[in-house]
């Protein structure tokens, strides 16, 4: 009686059978399957990478070709005026800069896919925060690239297997590639997911009004601690990219301008900074040096007070004026003396 | 080697595609899977395979020696040799630190100001698991329980086999050693449970375990900024993360050991259902609470010697079963704190002269008197874990007082999150509950059980953390 009464649970084998045991392995894999295809298709996908995409449909809807293209990531986006740049430059310009981990990858497949549209424009300014060119590919950015053209694999800038499989990965399977932002619609309903980097699809160029201090200080102590006893290495992909970019300027007769982006000034003042930073020109220059159509432009960085930036690298609009002008001065001052 | 990575899921398949291909030899088959069970240690760390084989040769030698020997001085003389040389290997590695730190402590307490001895000793992984599974085959042997085996190859995998070897169940001799002595039938009904214990052992440990944690890693390691409601958030955090990971881990180990036809023994039984502490530890690490009441609560003399003794015997055997979980003070006033809460319900089950933990409650008493035992119990449990994962006194002590309803701007997401994982293992363990079976999803139809099975796949699948995220008692 009491064995019969004892409240302690147990395993109770049932019996099975091969068929069943198939059966529902296989049900299980199409549900899996049923809720990714759903999944891929009616999902809202990342705010974050929707600026890629938006970027690139100017760009396959360009009509007409531009004299400047600014290619690069979200310090471009949020720094470089397409206006300031037609005024001082005298001829059209657009701003196809979309977010930093499309790396400088993106920039050559954005240039050959302009490339294919229209004739060579006068010059090509690539802008990037400093250590996105140490940075690797992130399938999951990259898979936003429009598959339409397959621009990711033909073009020259070739990735790895491994890198080409696991963008393809994130094409088709986002329930395991898009699981962060999936779940976090499940985790967060109640977060407003409008993007804020919505603005300036005309020319490309965000404007961003007001900043947060408390924020570019919090930013600027985590770039000082990831700098502290770093030395740079530009990654491969980077690397085969810039390679890439320098050999077409020459090769159809562009100018390449290698742009840093802007920089909060107390970034700037730490010694280990300014080390790390330096090595990440000395690479640069090394790779735009061999042809006199690609150089990298201002010797010294630009550096903006707390109340222009975003972020330590990224500026506001007041801020965003005065480093386009001053990148339209130093183009202009370059091609005159040539 | 995780069981929650790439690597080991290859590992696995190649395993036991071998082991299939080998079916008709059971020693080939023992052979391999103690090579396995060796690449699969040793891919943490190859050193430490030599403590591993050290082990199983002494207590290979030992149990052969002490079968043969009938003079009882000799035999006693052949078990002391075997438990100092585990316990040594094990108090070496594991306790060297904390003892030569609180000696060195208590020294200058003094005044004598002796030069600190602290060696930079690595803790093998799982060492506390096969060192009490070992040791309880010379143990067994001594008591005339267990005839030894005389093959060492069947022996080193008893001591070895991978799917418990870093987190058990610690198994007993006579439970696994019979299995793997003899041709293993692959059985279509365990293969069938083994599934839904893998599955359920990964959603436990992938969905729930993982992403609680990140709630009570977040409120324990920020607590002096935390108060009320989120203090109690972060503590059922820790309590279903430590249930569902180490339970997950048993899960898998049982899941894949039924897969190659052996069985392993159940290591947990639905512990927050406990009623009392008593029925706690009958739930509650099983191979491990069962391990200390036969190899130390028994020898100590158990129950058997008047009150006094007996609340001795459980106070000793609670404060090593704490020490056994690590070299750190919280884990010994951990046990402490379960043996005194176990000695108060001794004393209460006294008074009325009852002891009844045979009888299922829900017959007996009223059915609010059940629940609110079950709460009770679970609020015990809850102090205990904030003893368990505190980094300090002081920490204990300020969970603790800091405890209650006031919320702060955190606390609905942080609510949102912990209810949001745990509620799919609370329906499932109250089905277990009701139905006494702990493979109750196995009696779905088998639309039921693809839609059950589907569901958790993809749920591994999306809320997993990209990172394999390590076992809580691998570092015990």
């Amino acid at each position: 009686m009491k064995e019969q009464d004892d409240i302690l649970p147990d395993e109770i084998i049932r019996p099975g059978s091969r068929r069943g045991i198939v059966l529902t392995l296989v049900g299980s894999v199409v549900i899996v399957l049923i809720v990714n295809f759903a999944l891929a298709h009616f999902m809202p996908r990342n705010p974050g990478y929707a600026v890629v995409r938006d970027k690139w449909a100017m760009l396959l809807n360009q009509k007409r070709p531009v004299d400047t293209l600014v290619l690069g990531d979200s310090s471009g986006y949020l720094g470089v005026i397409p206006a300031e740049l037609e005024a001082k430059l005298k001829g059209p310009a657009i701003n196809y800069c979309s977010i930093g981990a499309m790396l400088s990858v993106n920039d050559a497949w954005m240039l050959d896919a302009y490339l294919e549209k229209f004739p060579p424009p006068k010059r090509v300014i690539l802008v990037h925060v400093y250590d996105i060119w140490a940075t690797p590919v992130t399938p999951v950015t990259m898979s936003n690239v429009p598959t339409g053209k397959n621009w990711r694999f033909n073009l020259k800038t070739n990735l790895t297997l491994k890198q080409k499989a696991r963008i393809l990965l994130t094409d088709y399977f986002p329930l395991y590639s898009e699981n962060q932002t999936i779940s976090s619609y499940i985790l967060q309903p109640w977060l407003d997911r409008s993007n804020v980097f919505s603005g300036g699809l005309e020319s490309g160029f965000c404007p961003v009004e007001t900043g947060n201090p408390l924020f570019v200080q919090s930013d600027t102590k985590i770039r000082l601690k990831n700098a502290q006893n770093q030395n740079f290495q530009m990654t491969g992909e980077n690397r085969q990219a810039l390679e890439y970019m320098v050999s077409l300027a020459k090769e159809k007769g562009f100018k390449l301008y290698v742009v840093n982006s802007p920089l909060y000034e107390k970034l700037y003042d730490n010694a280990e900074f300014q080390r790390y930073y330096a090595q990440t020109q000395t690479e640069l220059k090394k790779l735009t040096d061999e042809t006199s159509w690609a150089k990298v432009l201002f010797g010294e960085p630009q550096l903006f007070p707390i109340e222009e930036m975003g972020n330590s690298n990224h500026l506001l609009h007041s801020g965003a004026r005065k480093f386009s002008s001053a990148l339209a001065d130093s183009i202009l001052e370059l091609e005159q003396r040539r | 080697m995780l069981f929650n990575s790439l690597i080991f899921l290859v590992f696995f398949a190649i395993v036991y595609s071998l082991y299939l291909l080998t079916q008709k030899k059971y020693k080939v088959q023992n052979l391999l899977l103690l090579v396995a069970s060796y690449v699969f240690y040793g891919y943490w760390d190859w050193r430490f395979l030599s403590l591993l084989a050290i082990s199983t040769i002494v207590d290979f030698i030992i149990g052969g020696k002490l079968h043969k020997t009938i003079l009882p001085g000799r035999r006693k003389l052949l078990l002391a040799i075997s438990v100092i040389v585990n316990l040594s290997i094990l108090g070496f590695f594991k306790y060297f630190n904390f003892f030569a730190e609180n000696l060195t402590q208590t020294l200058n307490l003094f005044g004598m100001q002796p030069d600190p001895i602290t060696l930079r000793i690595i803790l093998p992984v799982g060492i506390s698991f096969y060192t009490f599974q070992t040791m309880s085959y010379t143990i067994d042997i001594y008591r005339r329980k267990l005839v030894p085996t005389h093959s060492l190859l069947d022996f080193a995998l008893f001591v070895s086999f991978f799917p418990q070897l870093v987190a058990g169940p610690i198994e007993r001799a006579v439970h696994l050693l019979p299995q793997l002595s003899k041709p293993r039938k692959l059985d279509i009904d365990q293969i069938n449970a083994a599934l839904f214990l893998l599955v359920w052992g990964y959603f436990k440990k992938i969905v729930i375990a993982d992403n609680v944690g990140a709630i009570s890693d977040h409120i324990f390691n920020t607590y002096t900024t935390q108060q009320g409601l989120n203090v109690l958030i972060g503590t059922m955090a820790f309590c279903f993360q430590i249930y569902c990971d180490f339970s997950a881990y048993s899960d898998i180990a049982r899941g894949l050991a039924k897969l190659m036809g052996i069985d392993l023994m159940i290591n947990f039984k639905l512990p927050y259902f406990a009623l009392n502490p008593s029925d706690f530890w009958r739930r509650w690490h099983i191979s491990l609470s069962s391990w200390l009441r036969d190899y130390l609560y028994i020898p100590l003399g158990g129950n058997r010697g008047g009150k006094f003794k007996t609340y001795r015997n459980l106070s000793l055997t609670m404060l090593l079963g704490g020490l056994w979980h690590g070299a750190s003070w919280n884990f010994v006033i951990w046990g402490a704190f379960h043996g005194g809460i176990l000695i108060l319900y001794h004393i209460y089950e006294n008074l009325r002269h009852r002891a009844d933990h045979h009888i299922n409650p829900w017959h007996k008493y009223p059915a609010w008197r059940v629940l609110l035992s079950m709460a009770a119990m679970f609020g015990f449990t809850l102090i205990g874990w904030i003893i368990f994962r505190s980094q300090s006194v002081h920490q204990i002590l300020y969970m603790i007082s800091h405890m209650g309803w006031q919320t702060s701007p955190d606390s609905m997401e942080l609510g949102y999150k912990l209810i949001f994982f745990i509620l799919p293992l609370i329906v499932v363990q109250i089905l277990q509950y009701r139905s006494r079976d702990l493979l109750v999803l196995m009696r779905l139809k088998l639309p039921g059980r693809v839609v059950t099975l589907g569901l958790m796949l993809t749920a591994i699948i999306l809320f997993n953390s990209k990172a394999s995220i390590e076992f809580i008692y691998f570092q015990f």
